[in-house]
């Protein structure tokens, strides 16, 4: 028997166009009166699963996604590597934390982002201080409503860092990209799908350095310079100082602990 | 069931001797019951139950509401769909994604709801024949340290008192879902879900983690908030008698009243 999702039109472009209000837009602001550079509401919890070696859930806006570390552990032979750990990355999005039910069963775009992730976060993770073992870190959305995996990949390396994972660097992950044609930093869902661009940064704010960056869309190239400075401004003078401050909050002192 | 090691069964057993859990409480206690509502906002209803304080037993459901063709047996009315899933780090047996426990869990969990009558299926449909709404709780243990059927009991029905469904229109053949206004789901009744456990003749509720590894029998019974009893399970080998069963029907009976007061009295978190 067929179901009836063909003919159902949850959120269509005509609904979300006409949500946009346009005495926000005279003001250069978002539909959701956000201005262009500013991030949704963000928010870290750490260490709320208490069975996992590490755990961290990351609230930006309505995209909530929590990341599990379990191990290092001893790996299974055929998979071990004589000189590093595995880095075994599992992202996925709970059936109800989208607006149109998701199947249970595991969709290409969690393959794809397991290994974006696992990417983003194997060059920063010291791999080589566990030889023969396995790390696994489990991403899961519990609600998706745009950025989820940049949003995942903070999670992650925060998850790491409560298992205490020795690594170089956290790393943090948001997006940047093209709305009505101006440059805006965060996009939540409808402005993915009304959006001409999209651009998810994972940045490491310490070294300075990006681990992974993808596009969908198009730019010019100044803007999409623009757009990758807006992005890193915020991660540096926004989101990396709110992480630092609940890291400190549960792990002590602030002085820096090489110091000693 | 698992097993547990030896040294951890002699301690539960000694505990439970004295007439206390492993934590201290009495043992017909529950630990402190945290409910808080919209856990996940992009859900058409969620909820986050903890039991306890410190190793607590997690559990996240989420309810969506979608438009689907009806089961071919009962065209004039919607439908409810449970799945309770322990996520591979929530216990320390688990490895498979999905195990025989958590199947059952599901389908109890699901029988007590739907045969409660707590959601009124044939108000679910908007073209007899063609679309209901079909409901799906979906549920995802954090942690599991023990209890977590009645953990999800309590979840699901969280979930979905804290459900706002999209209102349907018409337009011609098409049906639009139109997600700006929203109504709640309607309950008629609040069923929860109790179960005793026993261990060396005596009888629990709300075991730890290693408690219920130890225990050779779990009856789980749904009541409704009229004290109606609209489900039971029974898990793990032990047998038990006439007298002892009919003692925990009261019992449950009792303490549902318990549980259901801390439904109606939960937390708003979120946006």
């Amino acid at each position: 028997m067929v179901r009836g999702d063909a003919i159902v039109n949850m959120v269509n472009e005509r609904l979300l166009k006409s949500l946009i209000n346009p005495e926000l837009r005279k003001e250069g602001k978002r539909h959701d009166g956000r201005r262009r550079d500013q991030y949704r509401d963000f928010e870290v919890l750490i260490g709320v699963v208490e069975r996992a070696q590490g755990s961290a859930l990351v609230r930006l806006g309505k995209t909530h996604v929590l990341a599990v570390v379990h191990g290092p552990y001893e790996a299974p032979r055929h998979v071990a590597l004589p000189d590093r750990a595995i880095l075994n990355v599992v992202y996925r999005t709970v059936t109800y934390a989208v607006m149109k039910r998701k199947k249970p069963t595991i969709s290409k775009r969690e393959r794809e982002l397991s290994r974006i992730i696992r990417e983003a976060l194997e060059g920063v993770v010291f791999l080589d201080r566990y030889p023969r073992s396995q790390i696994d870190v489990y991403v899961y959305v519990i609600s998706s409503h745009g950025g989820s995996r940049t949003t995942g990949c903070t999670a992650a390396a925060l998850a790491l860092a409560d298992a205490g994972i020795p690594m170089k660097d956290l790393v943090i992950g948001l997006a940047g990209g093209k709305v009505e044609g101006h440059v805006v930093v965060d996009l939540d869902d409808i402005e993915d799908k009304i959006g001409d661009a999209d651009l998810p940064l994972m940045y490491l704010p310490n070294l300075k350095k990006l681990s992974m960056i993808q596009a969908d869309g198009i730019f010019t190239r100044d803007e999409l310079i623009a757009a990758v400075r807006a992005v890193v401004d915020r991660i540096e003078k926004g989101l990396y100082p709110t992480i630092r401050e609940t890291i400190m909050r549960k792990y002590g002192s602030d002085s820096d602990v090489y110091d000693r | 069931m698992f097993t547990i090691d030896k040294i951890t069964e002699k301690r539960v057993r000694e505990a439970i001797k004295r007439g206390e859990h492993l934590d201290g409480r009495d043992l017909m206690e529950f630990r402190p019951i945290y409910i808080e509502k919209g856990f996940s906002p992009v859900a058409e209803g969620s909820a986050l139950v903890r039991f306890g304080d410190v190793r607590s037993t997690k559990v996240l459901a989420g309810v969506k509401c979608e438009v689907e063709a009806p089961y071919e047996d009962s065209p004039d009315e919607g439908f409810i769909n449970v799945m309770v899933e322990r996520m591979p780090y929530a216990s320390p047996f688990k490895m498979r994604e999905l195990d025989d426990e958590d199947i059952i869990i599901s389908r109890v969990v699901d029988r007590i709801i739907r045969s409660s009558e707590a959601i009124p299926f044939e108000e679910l449909v908007i073209e007899v024949g063609k679309h209901v709404w079909g409901i799906y709780v979906e549920m995802d243990v954090l942690d599991d340290f023990g209890n977590v059927m009645d953990a999800a009991g309590l979840a699901a029905m969280a979930a979905l008192m804290d459900a706002k469904m999209p209102i349907v229109r018409r337009e011609g053949e098409e049906i639009i879902l139109d997600d700006s206004e929203r109504v709640p789901l309607k309950l008629l009744k609040r069923p929860v879900t109790i179960s005793f456990y026993r261990i060396d003749g005596h009888r629990l509720v709300d075991p730890l983690f290693e408690e219920e590894h130890v225990a050779d029998i779990r009856l789980t019974f749904g009541v409704t908030e009229r004290g109606e009893i609209c489900g039971i399970h029974k898990s793990g080998p032990g047998l038990f008698t006439m007298k002892e069963f009919e003692d925990l029907v009261d019992n449950a009976i009792r303490l549902s009243n318990y549980l259901r007061k801390r439904l109606e009295r939960i937390l708003k978190i979120a946006s």
